[in-house]
């Protein structure tokens, strides 16, 4: 079951690459289907018998690489199925046939290496992983052939180029320290120390500045911003998380056992609380729509590094359990509000030519679904109940209330108000009667009702907020017999 | 034994001088050389670790991944090529409009 | 004696490297990368690492060099680098970070031997003889494997780029150039037995898919630098399948496991499946990297006008299927 969910899309990214004809979508219509049956039939696994894991071509530990699923890896995995599939059919629709031959076979071969990494369990093979979901991320965002695009994308795979290799250079440090590379076998292996300490510094450093953390934001905004809007749902819902996901991994599985992650922690949560604040103030000031969508990811992003000083400062913390919902609510939500926001976008351009809010007045009649869809994805944002991002905020809130770490209730407070700042601001030009009606092009029903069902969703998952606290438990994480059903 | 430390130390040193590059060209050509030469420490430090004490036995995994991240890196080198040269087919510049430098701050 | 040459090659490879980065001329730089590649390529096999060095000094030094020449001369332009205002500070924070790692470089103990003696016992029960192909094919194959899909997708970003079917639309008209030709009919033949050769020792020996083909792609590059013809009149469909070959193999090596209810990607541990991946993957190699090689080059004028189109409709990407 969960080798097809990198097998299924690399088939069809093979068939869209081989028969680009008039039919390329269908590969994508055909994966979209598959991966959130073989996503949900994984979770049932895991939700019943606990966290697994698979070793490729029968090589056993230390040698060979293994797959690894647990509930945090299928959260992530089920999000990931959620949002492609549906950004999946929303492309189909959307892209001319010349630019959907270069789009599908780079999607597909970007989904597989998404569900892949979401299993990762080799720091090697997590380099492998990352580097080809950079290549096919890059490729995407200069999709459109813009002059900014390149730029932006060129700005994007040099940064990620970096990051990947200071993250290379950690794998060696480990491979060097201890002489394995299975995270799993790492975990109890890894000793803290200098070399340690070493690799701990190369692969976050690496890992943050992929995951657009606020020192290295810049390359985020024009590159999200500037691509075509499904292609700037990808990037922000799931891209993101990847690197985000490998580092969460990487710090709760491998080095936290090592106690050489309690400083550095602070230092990642203060970050997350800048980057919370500053991309917030600036989605504020942003004159274009898909701006403010982009900076307000990186303000989204800056929540999820509040998990570090939660997680990883004390051992064993009571708090852990609400910390550890916070964040995958909040990446999930996130996903979710955000793929609907740039797809709603998209929607604005394809009816009135451009994404400047100073135009957008009057659309709230005109268009009245996509008025809804940002509406409601700005709710899941601002993290008003019931939404999922209400329980991501609450979630944290406790946490960092049982915690004692008082002062990270900067972030969720001060960034709802914020958030709620320029969620108000599309919405009030949305609303605001325009003088003289601007000429408007009817949008197709699937591109409009994609973007809504994706907002809803981001809104209903905070009705389902058991199952998902029930698959974060400690025993659905790393626990496994080393000798169990691998 | 020496070995090991002479290649490791020129691998970081390496490594370093590549990021430096990296941060301060503003030419698209030189800051992917710079990666490039980035690499070229990084694949340096895992050979080195490979064979610490230069007898003739080798482990062979560090081996592969390098083999392996060469295919990785040539391959993002030549993307970034093309969109360099794409950019400057539409501007006539070899820079990014805005600065952009990267540090690699603790580590 | 071993100690002073080490030390030479070390010292040479930081030189070169600050070299690169302060050279004033564009070209300069270039070609002292080139250089640092040889050098590298050296130092492997100082290190005892033949199949690296081989690799190193046909893709460091020779594929990277020709992009890099060849991005050069297309935007080429007069005038002196310009290096930034900050740059004697930011020279700092780098070798702040040099010390710190080299600190923590005194710390390793370099006997450990990784993961050394786990290949030696699962040797026993591979197919392959030569431990560093059996890690890349075998033991690792999924790195392998997912290492053809990056090269795979960076032919597809070029092709996104350039906004291509494939590589060959752009491919110039041959220039006449008839000394080149002359040597390629002489040089071809033996790059391809050398490829193959290389392929062939694999098996046993230093070499495999990799090196052979990227010996079999400098045939290729070297092929369309003399302007013969015969790449252009590759079909597409041929390229296409040659492009994706190793990884389908790959591809279908890790479904028929499923199939036989065993994990993904293993081996029926019979040598003639290991081989034929292996072939796949080198004719891949080769393909792919000489798209990359000459798949960047500005795109015909046939195809500008489509350009120019889709510049003017911008993010405005029109609707397929207007209901």
């Amino acid at each position: 079951m969960e080798s097809l969910l990198v097998l299924v899309p690399l088939a069809a990214a093979m068939g869209s690459f081989l028969a680009p004809g008039r039919g390329i979508a269908s590969w994508g219509f055909l994966t979209s289907l598959a991966i959130p049956a073989l996503a949900a039939g994984t979770a049932m696994d895991v939700y019943q018998h606990g966290a697994r894991r698979i070793s490729l071509g029968g090589w056993a530990e230390p040698l060979g690489i293994h797959l690894h699923m647990d509930g945090l890896s299928v959260i992530f995995l089920i999000m990931t199925a959620l949002v492609g599939a549906l950004i999946s059919i929303y492309s189909a629709f959307f892209f001319k046939r010349d630019t959907a031959r270069h789009f599908w076979p780079l999607w597909l071969l970007m989904w597989a290496a998404l569900n892949s990494l979401f299993m990762v369990s080799d720091i090697f093979n997590a380099y492998v992983v990352l580097e080809l979901v950079t290549i096919c991320a890059a490729a995407l965002a200069v999709l459109s052939g813009k002059t900014e695009s390149l730029q932006a994308g060129l700005r994007y795979l040099m940064v990620a180029m970096a990051g990947s290799l200071a993250f290379l250079l950690g794998v060696g440090f480990l491979y060097a320290e201890t002489g394995m590379l299975d995270m799993f076998m790492l975990s109890w292996e890894l000793q803290g120390g200098p070399v340690a300490a070493a690799a701990f510094g190369l692969m976050t450093t690496g890992l943050v500045m992929k995951s657009a953390l606020l020192p290295f934001h810049f390359w985020l905004p024009p590159a999200h911003g500037e691509a075509p809007a499904p292609v700037s749902a990808l990037l922000s819902a799931l891209v993101i998380k990847g690197s985000f996901f490998l580092l969460l991994r990487l710090w709760v599985g491998v080095f936290e056992p090592a106690g050489i992650t309690s400083h550095a922690a602070y230092v990642l949560g203060c970050l997350g609380v800048l980057a919370v604040l500053w991309g917030s103030y600036q989605a504020l000031i942003q004159p274009r729509l898909k701006l403010i969508i982009a900076y307000s990811s990186v303000a989204q992003v800056g929540y999820l590094f509040l998990m570090f000083p939660l997680l990883c400062t004390v051992p064993e913390a009571p708090w852990a359990e609400k910390a550890w919902a916070g964040g995958t609510y909040q990446a999930i939500s996130h996903g979710l509000a955000k793929a609907a926001l740039f797809l709603a976008a998209g929607n604005l351009i394809l009816s009135t030519g451009t994404d400047r809010i100073h135009y957008m007045k009057n659309i709230a009649s005109r268009l009245p679904m996509t008025t809804f869809t940002l509406g409601l994805a700005g709710i899941s944002l601002m993290g008003l109940p019931p939404s999922g991002g209400f329980v991501a905020k609450w979630m944290f809130m406790q946490a960092i209330l049982e915690s004692g770490q008082w002062w990270w209730a900067v972030a969720p407070v001060l960034g709802g108000l914020l958030t709620a700042g320029y969620v108000f601001r599309i919405l009030g030009y949305a609303f605001l009667l325009a003088e003289k009606e601007p000429r408007m092009l009817p949008v197709p029903f699937v591109l409009e009702k994609i973007p809504l069902i994706l907002a809803l969703c981001s809104i209903l998952i905070g009705f389902r907020a058991e199952e998902i606290i029930f698959l974060l438990q400690e025993h659905m994480l790393w626990a496994i017999e080393v000798e169990g059903d691998s | 034994m020496h070995g090991f430390y002479i290649y490791a130390i020129t691998a970081i040193l390496l490594f370093c001088l590549g990021l430096w590059g990296l941060a301060f060209h503003r030419n698209l050509l030189r800051k992917i050389v710079a990666l490039n030469v980035m690499a070229g420490g990084v694949f340096l430090f895992f050979i080195s670790i490979a064979n610490p004490d230069q007898s003739g036995e080798v482990d062979p995994v560090p081996q592969a991944m390098v083999l392996t991240g060469i295919v990785v890196a040539i391959s993002l080198t030549a993307f970034a090529l093309c969109l360099a040269r794409r950019i400057h087919e539409k501007t006539g510049q070899n820079e990014l409009d805005t600065s952009c430098s990267i540090e690699d701050g603790d580590g | 004696m071993a100690l002073f040459l080490d030390i030479l090659v070390a010292f040479s490879l930081v030189a070169i490297a600050w070299r690169i980065m302060r050279a004033p001329g564009h070209f300069q730089a270039v070609v002292l990368f080139i250089t640092f590649g040889l050098l590298l390529s050296l130092a492997w096999a100082r290190l005892n690492s033949p199949d690296i060095a081989l690799a190193e000094a046909a893709v460091g030094a020779g594929l990277a060099g020709v992009l890099l020449l060849d991005t050069l001369r297309a935007v080429a332009q007069p005038g002196k680098v310009k290096t930034g205002a900050h740059f004697s500070w930011l020279l700092l924070p780098c070798l702040l970070l040099a010390g710190l790692l080299t600190l923590s470089i005194i710390h390793i103990q370099p006997d450990s031997q990784g993961l050394a003696r786990a290949v030696e016992a699962g040797m026993q029960t591979t197919s392959l003889e030569y431990p560093v192909t059996a890690v890349l094919l075998d033991f690792r194959g999924y790195d392998t494997w997912l290492e053809l899909g990056v090269l795979l997708a960076a032919v597809l970003g070029l092709l996104c780029v350039r906004r291509k079917k494939s590589i060959r639309a752009p491919l110039l008209p041959a220039p006449a150039e008839p000394v080149g030709r002359w040597l390629i009919s002489i040089l071809l033949p033996l790059i391809l037995l050398v490829g193959g050769f290389l392929l062939w020792l694999g098996a046993f020996a230093p070499g495999g898919a990799f090196q052979a083909g990227v010996v079999w792609a400098a045939g290729g590059v070297l092929l369309w630098q003399a302007g013969h013809p015969s790449l252009g009149a590759l079909p597409v469909s041929l390229w296409r399948t040659g492009a994706v070959l190793g990884f389908a193999l790959f591809w279908l090596l890790a479904a028929t496991a499923l199939i036989r209810n065993e994990p993904m990607l293993t081996h029926p541990q019979a040598k003639a499946w290991i081989l034929a991946v292996e072939y796949a993957a080198a004719l891949s190699i080769a393909v792919c990297l000489t798209s990359l090689a000459i798949g960047g080059q500005k795109s015909e004028d046939r195809n500008q006008k489509s350009e120019v189109r889709d510049q003017r409709s911008g993010d405005r990407c029109q609707i397929t299927n207007n209901r």
